[in-house]
């Protein structure tokens, strides 16, 4: 694994809204309009994202926090996850191939040696019931992508 | 003794009732025999509403003993009513929590919480073009009210309720309607003096600031808002049991010395609405009145008062849609006249307050009857226009979707 001579991930910080829960963060990206739910680890790594913090360290990090050994391959996965949902500045696709390791072999790794819960980075979608209460239903009349369940407000109707 | 057994699938409900009625009692096995819950008395979902979201604005909401069958009974009401992100505290620490009830409940106070934070920076990009204008609206309800609870996404909002003073309403439109502020969801109130007896100018002069965000923003007094509050779920029908947790929530924030006189306010009728809806939350959400004025009223409310609440909270949006264009559609079509116009019947609740007559023991049929004959004349009224509004949209559709 190559972690220390690569260059560190970003967290992205423009056009997100970031809401802290008990055991997780909520994160709203404005340009996409996609909510995601980042749980315990996926969130420590993100915060951790500075562009310093060595994966080593990370994973260091990561252990103190929640009182148990942590592999670099947790920290490596949550790049993974954090990227495709575009919480990462620069390319998706490149946090994995850095790691030098193929995706079956990180799982292999993360199943051998993982205490820690597993970094999770999930879309928020709402129940349907929820849309009377909270935001406007699929097709409503809407002027901008807050009023809608869906977060897209697209020529007046909510996608 | 009646008993009743139905099996579905592995599931194995028991019906026995020691009255002959049915369902006194229900107990639950799997297909190798196991207890599934404890035999309880069955509750209509509207009680089941009710003990859900018993306590559940507290810091520590007190433990919650429910099935997941309860659970899923109440979901969609909890959903629909907005009290998803309450009833996800009840049940967020015990094994309901990955129940498929309870996963639905999460994923809406997730996205409660994060439209907690999206409607906050709207109210203050609002309140920063009204004051440009200098207009100084009063914020009530939804964000205002969510304050009395521990976390923002527990109490969702759709719009935001901005009262204005008459001579700064004109005003107020003009801006919010302006193409920056298009896209926020405000409801303007001219005042609040007819529906809840409030001078809005007395309002102002007792209100307190709070801050949303960057700004600073101006709502009403402890003492004004539990009154606006109250009245509220009132004007609604009490369908909304959300509302009534902002009464509880409320009145378990109050501060140490409280001017009951104000809340209650001067209109004797209207301070006993105030009682009353506060007894509801007492009796329905277990609130803690201990140590009010209105401790005595809140244990001895109407016997038609607490049914007629419980009967609205079994679905999850208002049983009573008014909607003109809707009726003329059934009527047109002469089918389920019937069942609309009994949709349309008007609950006791409202119809007391529609009449503004008092909470009493009385019969509320007459009330509902006079309602339901002025609705029904408003809407006889309304229909030639209403009519013609229909035939002209028709027109337009027709012409926009003929090719020439």
């Amino acid at each position: 694994m190559k972690s220390e001579e690569q260059s560190l991930p970003h967290a992205r910080k423009e056009e997100l809204l970031v809401q802290e829960l008990a055991d997780e963060l909520l994160v709203y990206d404005r340009t996409r309009h996609k909510a995601h739910c980042l749980n315990q680890t996926a969130a420590l790594v993100w915060q951790r994202c500075d562009g310093k913090t060595s994966v080593t360290e990370m994973a260091r990090l990561l252990g103190k926090e929640t009182h148990t050994r942590v592999d670099e391959a947790v920290v490596w996965m949550a790049f993974d996850q954090l990227a495709k949902a575009h919480l990462l500045q620069g390319d998706a696709r490149e946090w994995t191939a850095r790691s030098g390791i193929s995706r079956r072999d990180l799982m292999r790794r993360i199943g051998a040696a993982a205490a820690v819960a597993l970094p999770v980075v999930s879309s928020i979608v709402a129940p349907e019931a929820v849309q009377a209460a909270t935001c406007l239903a699929s097709g409503a009349a809407c002027t901008s992508s807050t009023q809608c369940c869906s977060f897209v407000c697209s020529t007046g109707t909510c996608a | 003794m009646l008993f009743i057994r139905l099996q579905y699938g592995h599931v194995r409900i028991d019906l026995v009732s020691a009255r002959g009625g049915l369902a006194s009692h229900v107990s639950a096995r799997d297909s190798h025999g196991t207890i599934m819950g404890e035999p309880r008395v069955t509750e209509t979902p509207g009680n089941l509403v009710a003990q859900v979201l018993l306590g559940s604005w507290r810091q520590t909401p007190p433990e919650l003993d429910f099935t997941a069958e309860d659970l899923d009974a109440v979901t969609a009401q909890l959903l629909g009513s907005g009290a998803a992100g309450l009833g996800w505290r009840r049940i967020s620490g015990t094994p309901l929590r990955t129940s498929p009830a309870g996963v639905k409940l999460q994923q809406a106070y997730r996205l409660q919480s994060l439209y907690a934070g999206l409607h906050e920076e709207e109210i203050e990009q609002v309140i920063e073009l009204l004051r440009a204008s200098a207009v100084v609206p009063l914020l009530i309800k939804g964000r205002a009210a969510a304050e009395f609870y521990p976390e923002r996404g527990l109490r969702p909002y759709g719009d935001i309720d901005l009262c204005f003073e008459s001579r700064n309403y004109a005003k107020a439109l003009d801006v919010l309607a302006s193409p920056e502020a298009i896209p926020f969801n405000v409801d303007p109130h001219k005042g609040l003096e007819q529906v809840y007896g409030l001078s809005l100018s007395e309002l102002l002069a007792h209100s307190r600031t709070m801050k949303v965000g960057n700004v600073e923003v101006r709502v009403p007094c402890f003492e004004d808002h539990l009154h606006i509050l109250c009245i509220h779920f009132l004007k609604h029908g009490g369908w909304r049991p959300l509302s009534l947790c902002d009464v509880a929530a409320a009145l378990e924030s109050r501060p140490e010395s409280v001017d009951w006189d104000r809340c209650l306010g001067r209109n004797k009728r209207r301070a006993d609405w105030v009682a009353c809806t506060i007894g509801l939350a007492y009796q329905l959400l277990g609130a803690k009145v201990e140590g009010t004025p209105v401790a005595q009223r809140a244990a001895h409310l109407p016997r038609w008062l607490l049914p007629a609440v419980v009967k609205q909270w079994e679905t999850p949006y208002p049983q009573s849609n008014e909607t003109t264009e809707l009726m003329i559609v059934h009527l047109k079509k002469r089918a389920g006249v019937i069942r609309e116009i009994g949709k349309r019947w008007p609950n006791p609740i409202r119809a007391t307050v529609y009449f503004r007559a008092r909470f009493n023991e009385l019969p509320r049929l007459p009330f509902q009857v006079l309602t339901f004959v002025s609705q029904a004349a408003r809407f006889l009224a309304g229909l030639p226009r209403a009519l013609g509004n229909q035939q002209r949209d028709g027109e337009r559709t027709h012409s926009i979707v003929t090719p020439n």
